[in-house]
C-alpha cells in the first residue's frame, strides 16, 4: 500500500514537473540552438535539461524562477561539454588571453557609430550574427536576454565572477554589432564605407 | 567618470545591473557624453534585437512531443518504456555498458553457483555487533530481504527518506519510547523507537570513503555526514555485513542507521 503511495508521489512529480517546465521549452530551445549551432544538438541539449532538471526538481524552491533555473542547467551541460573537447589538446586558458583579444579586436575594428540601427534584419540574420560570437561571449548575450535572469544567475550558470559575465556581455554585445552590420548594410540599412 | 570607465559600465547599466552609486555615476556621464549615449541606445537595441530573435523560435513538434510523452508516461506509471529511455538504450555507449554487464553477470553467476560458500550468517558475530549498536544507537534495522534493500536504496542521497516505510514489510514498529533492539531471528531484528524521530538513511554496499561527506537531509537540515559537521559516522564489516551508523554526536538524537549485507545487492 506504501509502495503505491510512493508511485503516486512521483506520478505527481512527474505532472507537476511538466506542467510548469514545458511553457519554458521554447526559449531553451532558442538559446539551445544558438549555444550548439546544431538543431540536433539543441534538441539533445534540451533533453538533457529537462531531465536533469526534473531529477533535481526537489532542489529547484518553488516561486522563484523555473525558466531561469532551467537555463541554468542548460548552459551548466553545455559548457562543460565544451570545456572536456578543448580540454583534450594543451591550449592556452581562455581567461589569460580573452582581455586581450577583447581589446584588441575592438581597438582594430571599432568605428564610429553609425547607429542607423538594425531594426528590420532577419531572424536567421541574428542567427548567423550570434554563430560568430565566440562561445564565451554568445552565452552571456543569449542569457541576459531572457526575462528575469540576472547576472548573478548568467555568473552561476557560466561557472565564472559576475564581473567576467559584464564584461563579456559588453563586448560580446560590441562583436554583435560589428557581426550584424554586414546584414544591415545588405538590406540597405547602413551605408557602405565610401557610399556617398 | 570618463568615457572608457562607463562603456565597461554600459551593458550593466541597461540591464539594471549596477549599484545605485555605480548607477548614478553612469547615468550622470551618459547624459552628458553624447558618444556614450549613442552606445548605450545601440546596447538596447542590440538586447531587443537577440530577446525578439529568442521570443521568436519555436521548440520543434517533435521535441515538445517527445518530453511532454516522457513526463506523460511518468505520471501514468509507464515511465520505463518512454521514448528518452528507448533512445539511451540505442546508443552506442550503453550497448557497450550492457554488453559489459552481461558479462560480469555471467561470470557472476558462475562465482556463486560453482565456487562461492554458501552463504551463511553468523548469529554470533550478529549479537556482538547489535551489544554495539545497543550502545550508541536508539533503533536498528536490517533486511536481508534484496528486494527490499533494493527499495530502501531508491533512497539515496539528495532525496528525503521516507518514515512510511519504517514498519512496513520487514520492519515493525513496536511503538515509541527508549531503544529496545531484540534479536528475532538471524538477519531480522525489530526495532523500538518513536518514528516522528528517527530520519532514516540507506547506505548499501558504500565504503565510509563514499559517505563521509555526502549531504543527507535531516529534520534539521541538509547536513554533511562529517565528524566536523556535527555528526558521527561509524562503519565496520563482520559476520557477512555492512554496518554503517549515522548519528548525530553524543547526547543528542539518532539521524539513521542501516546494515545492509553484501549478500542482499
Amino acid at each position: 500500500m506504501r509502495g503505491a503511495s510512493l508511485v503516486r508521489q512521483e506520478q505527481d512529480r512527474g505532472s507537476i514537473f511538466a506542467g510548469q517546465a514545458l511553457p519554458h521549452l521554447d526559449a531553451m530551445y532558442a538559446v539551445a540552438v544558438r549555444l550548439t549551432g546544431d538543431q540536433k544538438e539543441a534538441e539533445d541539449l534540451v533533453q538533457d535539461a529537462m531531465l536533469r532538471g526534473f531529477k533535481f526538481f526537489e532542489k529547484f524552491q518553488q516561486g522563484t524562477n523555473l525558466k531561469a533555473w532551467l537555463l541554468k542547467i542548460m548552459t551548466n551541460i553545455f559548457l562543460n561539454k565544451v570545456k572536456k573537447i578543448a580540454a583534450r589538446p594543451p591550449m592556452v586558458e581562455f581567461e589569460t588571453v580573452e582581455d586581450f583579444i577583447g581589446e584588441a579586436q575592438e581597438s582594430a575594428r571599432d568605428v564610429p557609430s553609425t547607429s542607423e540601427d538594425f531594426r528590420e534584419l532577419l531572424d536567421e540574420d541574428v542567427a548567423k550574427a550570434l554563430d560568430e560570437l565566440p562561445i564565451e561571449y554568445r552565452t552571456p548575450v543569449l542569457l541576459s536576454a531572457i526575462e528575469g535572469l540576472s547576472y548573478r544567475q548568467i555568473a552561476e550558470a557560466m561557472d565564472c565572477p559576475v564581473g567576467t559575465v559584464m564584461s563579456r556581455l559588453y563586448r560580446g554585445r560590441r562583436m554583435l554589432e560589428r557581426s550584424l552590420k554586414p546584414y544591415a548594410r545588405s538590406i540597405r540599412f547602413l551605408k557602405k564605407p565610401g557610399d556617398k | 567618470m570618463n568615457c572608457s570607465q562607463a562603456r565597461i559600465f554600459l551593458a550593466a547599466f541597461h540591464d539594471d545591473e549596477l549599484d545605485t552609486r555605480t548607477n548614478a555615476e553612469v547615468l550622470e556621464h551618459v547624459e552628458m557624453c553624447a558618444e556614450c549615449a549613442r552606445r548605450l541606445e545601440r546596447h538596447e537595441r542590440l538586447g531587443t534585437i537577440v530577446a525578439r530573435y529568442i521570443e521568436s523560435v519555436r521548440a520543434p513538434r517533435e521535441l515538445r512531443d517527445r518530453i511532454a510523452a516522457h513526463f506523460v508516461a511518468f505520471s501514468s506509471g509507464r515511465h520505463a518504456a518512454s521514448r528518452i529511455w528507448r533512445e539511451t538504450a540505442r546508443a552506442g555507449w550503453f550497448r557497450a555498458i550492457t554488453a559489459a554487464a552481461c558479462i560480469l553477470l555471467v561470470f557472476a553467476l558462475v562465482y556463486v553457483v560453482l565456487l562461492a560458500p554458501p552463504a551463511t550468517l553468523n548469529a554470533a558475530a550478529v549479537r556482538q555487533h547489535i551489544a554495539v549498536v545497543r550502545d550508541q544507537v536508539p533503533a536498528f534495522m536490517y533486511t536481508k530481504d534484496a528486494a527490499r534493500a533494493r527499495d530502501l536504496a531508491l533512497f539515496k542521497f539528495g532525496h528525503k527518506p521516507s518514515i512510511p516505510h519504517l514498519g512496513d514489510g520487514d520492519f515493525e514498529l513496536v511503538g515509541a519510547g527508549p531503544a529496545e533492539i531484540e534479536l528475532k531471528d538471524v538477519g531480522h531484528f525489530v526495532f523500538r523507537y518513536k518514528a516522528a524521530t528517527v530520519s532514516m538513511f540507506v547506505f548499501s554496499g558504500l565504503s565510509l570513503d563514499e559517505v563521509a561527506g555526502k549531504d543527507v537531509e535531516t529534520r534539521r537540515g541538509l547536513a554533511k555526514l562529517d565528524a566536523q559537521r556535527g555528526l558521527s559516522l561509524l562503519a565496520w564489516r563482520g559476520g557477512g555485513f555492512t554496518y554503517i551508523l549515522v548519528s548525530q554526536l553524543p547526547g543528542q538524537d539518532l539521524v539513521g542507521i542501516v546494515g545492509v549485507p553484501p549478500s542482499a545487492e
